[in-house]
């Protein structure tokens, strides 16, 4: 009798969760027939906040890097928006050249910012975003913080442009998970892992550690773009402080502290968790604030994994297959 | 009495067990050594004793005193000292700033800094070096100094020999024995057996975290200790 | 011109100050606190309701007090729990601290700018005159001074105390700390206790030369961490210079550009990166001279 090895990846956990992920996409897919235009609003909001909230947990959590500055992306995305649109070009094709350019800046901002560590780092990027927003500040069209709007898209119908604003978001966002769910399970992918649970050890073993965070670092200013752009296209009023505001990184931090840091899962759920909470408690301004702040300092001290920490073991197999399955079949 | 007496401690790092149930006591004034090959788990057996590991069983009393619940300063303030592997002095910090920070610990006691440069004559003239900038030699008898400032009742020293010089290590036991006839008790880890079969009054190997053999100088043979430090037993274990 | 060098060198001075209180944090706890500029914010609201009361020479020290205890219960509730959980966790945790300071003291005070200045007379405008008709304003003098006397405070207290000692044990080598007796949980509760309290100083200047909101306290975490980084490490002397080049750098973009006075303080932030990127041999560790063990 000789033990045989078999290695899968995936269960009937993950099975669960791609058809609850596809009931999820269908019902986003179907929200201007059922909602309207209101409900596609809300539906953008949803996707642009789990945009935020797996680019950030992909970056604190597989990457090791606390950004309190990817505002930088979300507000340049939005602003060249604005620029390209005003330009002339169609607005959608407007917000696709943003997100390039996302990458691009991501790309560029990974060649020094990377040498930096945590904290200095963490800033640092805080100080990079509110370059940029003194800077768009300086531009004539947007007349500091008055801002201005997304004008050229009053061209199509209200109804369209909703319906299409919100099936570019599904795309984006559908299209940016599946690029880090590829990049997670390919042989990068373990580099990754190996870099979040041990720098050092992974170093070690010969993981280039750098390229590693950069791949991530700008898979994550392209997300985080898209999201910028997206709230534009939905909110059609671009305020620099709006966007560049440093709440959003409050918020990116209770969703991936309170979804659990380092799993697409976390980011997730945390995302959904913030959106019903918004629609409830959004009203009570600064309180609700508060209440954010001390929810996600609460996490961070007490459940540094999130709720996914306490779920995930709890189910058997993982639910977003990211790694190697080997079971003993005896045959 | 014995000053340090420890009975079946066991620790682990994360799933591996690196001590299995030692016992071991070193009275005033003697000179116990440990001795075994890397990752026999000594390292972590003396941490746990210091209260910088956390042990999962067993308990350590010094003078008597039952000590395993304490955090490891308030251990070191009971009056146990442990000079770590690699010595760890502070190096911008001066030699006498080193020492000072010997007496964190509060304890009454005869060692001021200049009774220390009294033992130690060549740290007089270091005074004011920064300790980063000392020779291996040096910068142990600093560390033995350091552990001395705060009156211990029992020094563990970790790999004493390790990255020194020959001389080096004939000055720093010079030194041990000598705070040994001051009635202190000394565990220590060694790797050159023959060195420790020459200076114990005990002697204790271990292997993958056991105690192999424990006995004597007089009633054991270098080749018994490195025949324990594998594993093998020799039929010698007391 | 010189009168502008002059105002340069001594807005340094203000930065010195607000930058002390958080590169001494780092350097003693390799914690960055990014509650820094909210909890000056905190002092500042705190220097405002005692100072109507009892007035400002009176609320200064009670202040300080004050706020080392805050420092205690920071350290005991949030630092000593985050710090054993990694890098990250501190970072995490003390943003969240901020949003909720900033958005607490909203609530609290409203969004209504405060002011220190009507607590001490003309201080806040009366200036001295240099030869050649240049007026330096007394309260930047004073904020310099106290700038220099805090940093000089802080080397002195750890490199020649008992308690400077223990300090700087307890953040280069926490467990041969533990090992020698010293009580590290407590010794970083008093060093983020100092850092709180020089915080009051800054607080004080903060008042004193401009009006506050409760949401200042992202923009003074921002100077104070490119004094710091501009600075490069060796001692906290250095914050000094870093704070120096800042407000240099600041009041030169603002000649060039009506707005460019937080651009130009961005700009030399991100030199000095640059510089780092190809000199190699800066970093934050070494604010204590530190060296790699080797």
């Amino acid at each position: 009798m000789s033990a045989q090895l078999v290695v899968t990846r995936g269960g009937t956990t993950s099975r669960i969760t791609l058809a609850l992920l596809a009931f999820a996409v269908i019902v986003l897919a179907a929200t201007p027939w059922f909602f309207g235009v209101g409900g596609s609003g809300r539906a953008v909001a949803l996707l642009v906040y789990v945009l935020l909230a797996v680019m950030w947990n992909a970056l604190a959590g597989f990457a090791g890097l606390v950004s309190i500055g990817q505002t930088l992306f979300f507000g340049v995305a939005a602003y060249t928006t604005i620029r390209l649109s005003n330009a002339g070009l169609d607005p959608y094709l407007a917000i696709l050249a943003s997100v390039a350019i996302g990458a691009v800046l991501g790309y560029v901002t990974s060649l020094f910012m990377l040498s930096l560590k945590d904290g200095e780092f963490a800033i640092g990027m805080w100080v990079l975003s509110s370059l940029a927003h003194l800077c768009v500040n300086l531009d004539p069209l947007i007349q500091g913080e008055t801002g201005t709007s997304l004008i050229s898209l009053n061209g199509y119908a209200i109804e369209t442009r909703s319906s299409i604003t919100l099936w570019l978001a599904l795309v984006l966002t559908l299209a940016v998970l599946a690029a880090l769910f590829a990049l997670l399970r390919s042989p990068t992918g373990a580099a990754i892992t190996a870099v979040r649970d041990d720098e050092l050890g992974a170093r070690s073993i010969g993981v280039n550690v750098i390229r590693t965070k950069r791949i991530v670092f700008v898979l994550a200013a392209t997300g985080t773009a898209a999201a910028g752009a997206l709230w534009l296209a939905s909110n059609l009023n671009f305020q620099p402080r709006a966007f560049f505001g440093v709440h959003w990184t409050a918020y990116m931090l209770f969703m991936v502290l309170v979804g659990g840091l380092g799993r697409i899962e976390g980011a997730l759920i945390g995302a959904v968790l913030f959106f019903v909470i918004e629609t409830f408690f959004a009203s009570y301004g600064a309180w609700y604030l508060v209440g954010l702040g001390g929810v996600a300092v609460f996490f961070a001290l007490v459940l540094p994994n999130g709720l996914w920490g306490w779920i995930g073991p709890r189910l058997p197999g993982e639910a977003i297959p990211t790694g190697y399955i080997i079971n003993k079949s005896k045959t | 009495m014995s000053t340090l007496d420890i009975r079946d401690l066991q620790a682990s790092h994360g799933q591996l067990r690196a001590v299995h149930g030692v016992s071991l006591s070193v009275k005033p004034g003697e000179m116990l050594f440990v001795l075994g090959a890397n990752g026999a788990g000594k390292t972590t057996l003396l941490r746990s004793i210091a209260g910088d590991h956390r042990a999962e069983a067993g308990s350590v009393r010094l003078s008597g005193v039952d000590i395993t619940g304490l955090a490891a300063h308030h251990r070191a303030r009971s009056g146990l000292a442990l000079v770590p592997e690699g010595r760890r002095l502070f190096p911008n910090m001066t030699v006498r700033e080193n020492l000072a920070l010997g007496r964190s610990t509060s304890r009454e006691g005869p060692w001021t800094i200049e009774a220390i440069y009294e033992a130690f004559p060549n740290l007089a003239k270091l005074d004011h070096a920064p300790a980063g900038k000392l020779s291996g030699g040096e910068q142990q008898a600093v560390a033995i100094g350091r552990a001395l400032m705060g009156d211990p009742v029992a020094i563990i020293l970790d790999e004493v020999s390790l990255g020194l010089s020959p001389a080096a290590v004939d000055f720093a036991y010079d030194a041990l024995k000598r705070v040994r006839d001051m009635g202190i008790a000394l565990l220590v880890v060694e790797q050159d057996l023959n060195r420790a079969l020459h200076t114990a009054d005990d002697l204790m190997v271990m292997c993958e975290g056991h105690v192999t053999l424990h006995a004597t100088p007089a009633r054991t043979s270098l080749n018994a200790l490195a025949a324990a430090s594998f594993g093998h037993d020799e039929g010698e274990t007391a | 011109m010189i009168s502008q060098l002059i105002g340069a060198v001594l807005l340094g001075g203000y930065y010195a100050v607000l930058a002390t209180g958080l590169a001494f944090m780092f350097s003693v706890m390799n914690i960055i606190n990014l509650a820094h500029g909210a909890l000056i914010v905190l002092s500042a609201y705190g220097l405002y309701v005692l100072g109507g009361m009892m007035g400002l020479p009176i609320a200064i020290p009670i202040m300080i007090i004050v706020m080392f205890v805050v420092g205690l219960a920071l350290h005991a509730l949030i630092l000593a729990r985050a710090s054993k959980g990694g890098e990250l966790l501190p970072l995490l945790a003390t943003f969240g601290l901020s949003i909720i300071l900033d958005n607490l003291m909203f609530q609290v005070f409203g969004a209504d700018s405060l002011s220190l200045a009507p607590l001490v007379g003309d201080l806040s405008w009366a200036s001295f005159e240099l030869p050649g008709f240049i007026f330096v304003g007394k309260l930047s003098v004073y904020t310099l001074i106290a700038a220099v006397a805090v940093i000089a405070g802080l080397e002195w207290l750890l490199r020649r105390t008992t308690l400077g000692h223990r300090i700087q044990a307890t953040s280069q080598d926490r467990a041969t700390a533990r090992l020698l007796g010293i009580d590290t949980a407590r010794t970083a509760a008093i060093a983020t206790g100092l850092a709180l309290a020089t915080g009051v100083i800054a607080a004080t200047a903060l008042g004193l030369r401009t009006a506050w909101g409760p949401y200042a306290g992202s923009a003074q975490l921002l100077f104070a961490f490119e004094a710091v980084v501009i600075g490069g490490m060796g001692s906290l002397w250095r914050v000094l210079w870093g704070a120096m080049i800042l407000a240099l750098a600041q009041s030169l973009a603002a000649m060039i550009h009506p707005q460019g006075f937080l651009i130009g303080g961005h700009l030399a932030f991100l030199l000095a990166v640059f510089w780092r990127l190809r000199g190699g041999a800066f970093s934050l560790n070494r604010l204590l001279g530190r060296e790699v063990r080797t």
